[in-house]
């Protein structure tokens, strides 16, 4: 068992030498952005090889062989305008040779310190140094390269207010979205509050219908009709069933016709039934005392009797 | 196949034909080579030439030269043309462009492998100056660090400056031509001089702009002779790598990549066969 496991150690170790060596290659193709920088890195790492199997030759200069050739080229009584060499104050050093901006920025730098100084030493040597507005020459780049390079100017520059004007179009939308969202957020919420409040209204009016039921005028108009008074025994066997209950016409045949529920026998007398004497009306077929007119007009005591029609006649 | 483009430059100092020294100029170019493998020139590598030509009044462009081994026939050339300074182009593997810049007939020669190169007309180079206007060159004070590289500086004053009165020139300046050293490599730009508010166009004295005009590119010294295009040589760049042999190493590289998958699927398959478990006795039991 250990003696595999050593192998194995082994192994491994061999295997990262082995990657280390060949890191880059080795590198899936997806590590990298773009194909360019695939290419430059891998020249890099091809210096890098190069470098390590070079052996460095004893290189000797020449120095004195050197300096004597630059003294015989360069006459020193060669007045400067001949020339016009401006070598720079300061030396150029970056912090990284592989940031093109960096290196185009040090040159541009360089460049412009050399102009500058340059104008001011042709000035004073005595001859022009800017050309005047009227002199025209033949230039470097003709007109018709110049006029492609302004149209790819103004085309570069369309091209970004383009994106520009893309870009705050999606931010508007993106915003616009935003509100929609809120004001049907909103809409939800006023929803579920009125909800709340009929829930709370119709808690309300249960429980104050048990204490009262003096309110109920008052309630009318809140809530369905079907939780009044009249049908609260049907409401409440079908709150049991969970059921919807049907309209009150619906519920009035049913009550007539017979709905659910066993039919037969329903309009049989029972024993019950025959020993209730309450809808009996006593009065019925029996002509009153004092009174005039049918027998049922004495039913409803409560109520003034019909006055005579020459009376009613004349109340009009 | 080499590309060759010749610019010689006359700056006899006469002495006695005035008080101060003076420089002569004649323009003269020779381009020679062979005729077939004339369109194989890489395009860029001819714009360049072409550019630097425009650039340069005081040069002459010659035709190809047609051979490779015997360079000394450009001192004779240059001779020939009463020249003094030679820049010959000589293009390998159409891809590859070397510059030899040489002060015939005595020497030093310093040879140069071109890199990155960036033509005039390429349209993000948005300056442009008089044709034939003289330059300020602008040099890196890394230049007087070493003396290989003050000798690539005081050969390039020579080269690259227009000397007054040159036929074609115009007596403004409004260019400068920088050279700088970064990264022990010597880089080329051109830039145009702008004295014009880009906007109003009215003329701003104090704010100087540069726009750059081109060619850009970068020299990588290889050698220095101490003679033209012959004789002992002076340096060596120890940190120069031929593109070919970049260009091998970094194939090498990318196979490697493919030998790698090989081997480790090898050596996995050997790995595996080599901690095969046992057969369990137990195995079929429940079966």
């Amino acid at each position: 068992m250990s003696d595999s496991e050593d192998w194995s150690d082994y192994e491994i170790e061999q295997d990262d030498k082995e990657l280390n060596s060949h890191q880059l290659a080795a590198k899936s193709d997806s590590d990298y952005d773009s194909e360019e920088e695939r290419e430059a890195e891998l020249e890099l790492a091809a210096l890098k090889s190069i470098r390590e199997g070079k052996t460095i030759k004893e290189i000797t200069f020449e120095n004195d062989a050197i300096s004597a050739l630059i003294k015989e080229i360069n006459p020193e009584s060669l007045p400067w305008i001949e020339r016009c060499s401006i070598t720079s104050s300061t030396p150029i050093t970056l912090q990284d040779v592989t940031n093109d901006i960096e290196i185009e920025l040090a040159i541009y730098q360089q460049a412009l310190e050399a102009a500058q100084e340059g104008k001011k030493m042709v000035l004073k040597s005595n001859h022009s140094f800017t050309r005047p507005d009227d002199y025209f020459a033949e230039m470097v780049k003709t007109d018709e390269d110049m006029e492609k390079i302004r149209s790819r100017l103004l085309q570069e520059h369309k091209s970004i207010q383009l994106s520009e004007e893309a870009k705050k179009q999606r931010e508007l939308k993106k915003f616009g979205k935003k509100v929609q969202n809120e004001k049907l957020r909103e809409r939800i919420d006023k929803k579920r509050q009125t909800l709340n409040n009929i829930e709370l209204l119709k808690k309300k009016r249960k429980s104050s219908d048990n204490a009262d039921s003096f309110n109920d005028d008052f309630d009318v108009a809140i809530g369905e009709d079907y939780t009044g008074t009249a049908t609260s025994n049907n409401s409440k066997s079908n709150k049991k069933n969970g059921k919807p209950l049907p309209n009150p016409k619906r519920r009035a045949k049913n009550d007539r016709y017979g709905h659910g529920g066993s039919k037969r026998g329903v309009k049989r007398n029972t024993q019950d039934s025959i020993s209730d004497v309450s809808g009996i009306n006593q009065n019925k077929g029996r002509s009153g005392f004092g009174k005039r007119g049918k027998g049922p007009a004495s039913s409803k005591a409560g109520k003034k009797p019909r006055l005579g029609k020459s009376r009613r006649m004349s109340s009009k | 196949m080499a590309s060759i483009y010749k610019k010689f430059t006359n700056a006899d100092s006469s002495a006695d034909h005035q008080q101060t020294p003076k420089n002569k100029q004649r323009i003269f170019n020779i381009l020679l080579e062979f005729s077939i493998i004339y369109i194989y020139i890489y395009y860029r590598h001819r714009h360049l030439i072409k550019d630097l030509e425009i650039l340069l009044p005081q040069s002459k462009k010659d035709s190809k030269l047609d051979t490779k081994k015997n360079l000394d026939v450009l001192n004779e050339l240059a001779e020939l043309n009463n020249c003094n300074n030679v820049l010959f182009f000589e293009a390998r593997r159409h891809e590859d462009l070397y510059l030899w810049a040489s002060r015939a007939p005595s020497g030093p020669s310093i040879k140069f492998h071109v890199l990155n190169i960036h033509t005039m007309s390429e349209l993000k180079l948005t300056g442009n100056c008089l044709k034939g206007s003289r330059p300020i060159l602008s040099f890196d004070s890394n230049f007087d660090s070493s003396l290989p590289y003050q000798l690539v500086k005081t050969l390039f004053e020579q080269i690259f400056s227009v000397p007054i009165g040159t036929r074609k020139s115009k007596p403004f300046f409004d260019h400068v031509m920088s050279f700088s050293i970064i990264d022990d490599k010597v880089w080329v730009r051109n830039y145009q001089i702008s004295e014009k508010d880009p906007e109003t166009g009215s003329d701003t004295n104090q704010l100087t702009t540069l726009v750059e005009i081109g060619p850009r590119f970068v020299l990588n010294v290889i050698r220095i002779f101490e003679g033209s295009f012959n004789g002992r040589t002076l340096f060596e760049n120890p940190e120069f790598n031929t593109p070919t042999a970049v260009k091998s190493a970094i194939k090498r590289l990318k196979s490697a990549k493919y030998n790698n998958r090989v081997t480790s699927d090898t050596r996995q398959k050997m790995k595996e066969m080599k901690h095969s478990l046992p057969q369990d006795p137990l195995d079929n039991v429940f079966k």
